[in-house]
């Protein structure tokens, strides 16, 4: 059972992932994005992790995208194989045309524009937000969480503002998508609950499979229980100030990874 | 009036987007490429845009920082027969509210701006044996929602100039 955590020039988040998957029990290596297609073979799932690859040259994630790896990845995909991508690896998925896959076309249907609050650039945030899930059952990463859960998350990014081509078909679609909300889990379409102008509050989406998810925030930083900020207004938060919080809200994600690839290969 | 900024060393942006074209796309048509940020600025002035722009950037950073960049009011193609240049402006799809940046300005250097616009521009130096157009506009910008380089085609949108 093991997994690639994809090392491109510029990722900074390839440890901390490596920890996540470590502490729940899966055999992980950091792999060089230049590693050749039959070592990478081996793996039987990939994330592709945070960072600035090619220090965000052009656009974030875009010099990345046209990386030989990205064809191997996308093929992995395609064959049913766990993708995931947090924040640069979310960028670079979307720069690809991973995601979203909706309808038939082989081509790009989102993008990740720079943070937008107010009708102007909002810059780069870095912060502590909360977002639910729709479609928990249909992704192999968040089948572990209900449709109700309201999780707190760190975002850190300055392109994180998803945009559709189609935005009917994102509307409409049964797969699993992460929705920026406050802490009551109301989704308000405004900032600062929308943190960087997403359409329709969008923080992450699956594909149609389940098997691919770009998710902006950062699950590897809501690991472990010192991972949640004690001012936050949210159970978690008063758990951790009571000393009783054990686990962080995002080792489900991790744990759901594990048992998926012991069920399946 | 417009301006053209460009980095008076190097550019890295241009310098990862031609390796990205050359290594990893495999175009080496594309011989090289150059970046502008492109100001377009709506004036009430006497001034020339030469004139304009030495005053605006001698007595701010707004527009560019004199340290490391300069700027053209005019583009200019590349001096060598065997290549041509084609340049394409990149600009987001929304429009965008800059009038704090015009308030600045306006209060720090004594002018009378009444709007402001940022694109930027590419110059891509395309091998003469091409359709230097053609190629620009089948390779390094999206077509039909397909990836290019320069541009996202799902959140900019992108015009050719003419020098």
């Amino acid at each position: 059972m093991t997994v690639a955590v994809i090392q491109f020039p510029g990722s900074n988040c390839e440890y901390e992932t490596l920890e996540a998957l470590t502490v729940v029990g899966v055999d992980a290596d950091v792999v060089p994005w230049n590693t050749d297609d039959g070592l990478l073979s081996k793996y039987q799932g990939f994330i592709l992790p945070g960072g600035f690859s090619f220090q965000d040259r052009v656009r974030a994630g875009v010099v990345s995208s046209k990386l030989p790896i990205l064809d191997f990845i996308k093929l992995k995909a395609e064959e049913g194989f766990p993708v995931l991508g947090i924040c640069n690896g979310c960028q670079i998925l979307a720069e690809a045309g991973v995601l979203p896959d909706y309808n038939q076309h082989s081509s790009l249907q989102m993008g990740l524009a720079p943070n937008m609050a107010n009708k102007g650039y909002h810059g780069f945030v870095c912060d502590w937000v909360y977002v639910k899930i729709k479609h928990t059952q249909a992704s192999l990463f968040t089948r572990y969480f209900d449709d109700t859960d309201v999780l707190p998350i760190q975002i850190n990014h300055g392109e994180g503002n998803f945009k559709f081509y189609n935005s009917d078909l994102v509307q409409n679609s049964l797969a699993t998508q992460l929705l920026y909300c406050d802490e009551s889990g109301d989704v308000t379409l405004s900032y600062p609950v929308n943190p960087n102008g997403s359409d329709f509050n969008i923080a992450g989406l699956c594909n149609k499979s389940g098997n691919v998810l770009a998710m902006m925030p950062h699950p590897e930083r809501g690991m472990f229980w010192y991972h949640v900020p004690r001012y936050l207004h949210h159970d978690l938060a008063a758990q951790r100030r009571d000393g009783d919080l054990l686990v962080g809200p995002w080792q489900k994600m991790f744990e759901s990874l594990r048992d998926y690839i012991k069920e399946t290969y | 009036m417009e301006c053209f900024v460009y980095q008076k060393h190097i550019d890295l942006h241009a310098v990862s987007a031609l390796e990205a074209i050359h290594g990893f796309m495999k175009l080496h048509h594309c011989k090289s490429l150059r970046r502008f940020v492109h100001w377009i600025i709506d004036v009430d002035t006497n001034l020339s845009s030469s004139d304009f722009f030495s005053n605006v950037t001698s007595k701010s950073y707004y527009l560019l920082n004199p340290n490391k960049e300069a700027f053209l009011t005019e583009l200019v193609d590349v001096r060598d027969d065997n290549v041509e240049s084609v340049f394409i402006d990149v600009f987001p799809k929304v429009t965008l509210d800059h009038s704090a940046l015009v308030t600045k300005i306006n209060q720090h250097c004594g002018t009378a701006i009444t709007s402001i616009e940022k694109r930027i521009t590419w110059q891509c130096n395309i091998d003469s044996s091409q359709n230097s157009q053609e190629f620009v506009l089948a390779n390094l910008l999206p077509s039909d929602q397909q990836a290019g380089i320069l541009a996202n085609p799902i959140y900019e949108s992108f015009c050719l100039l003419t020098n």
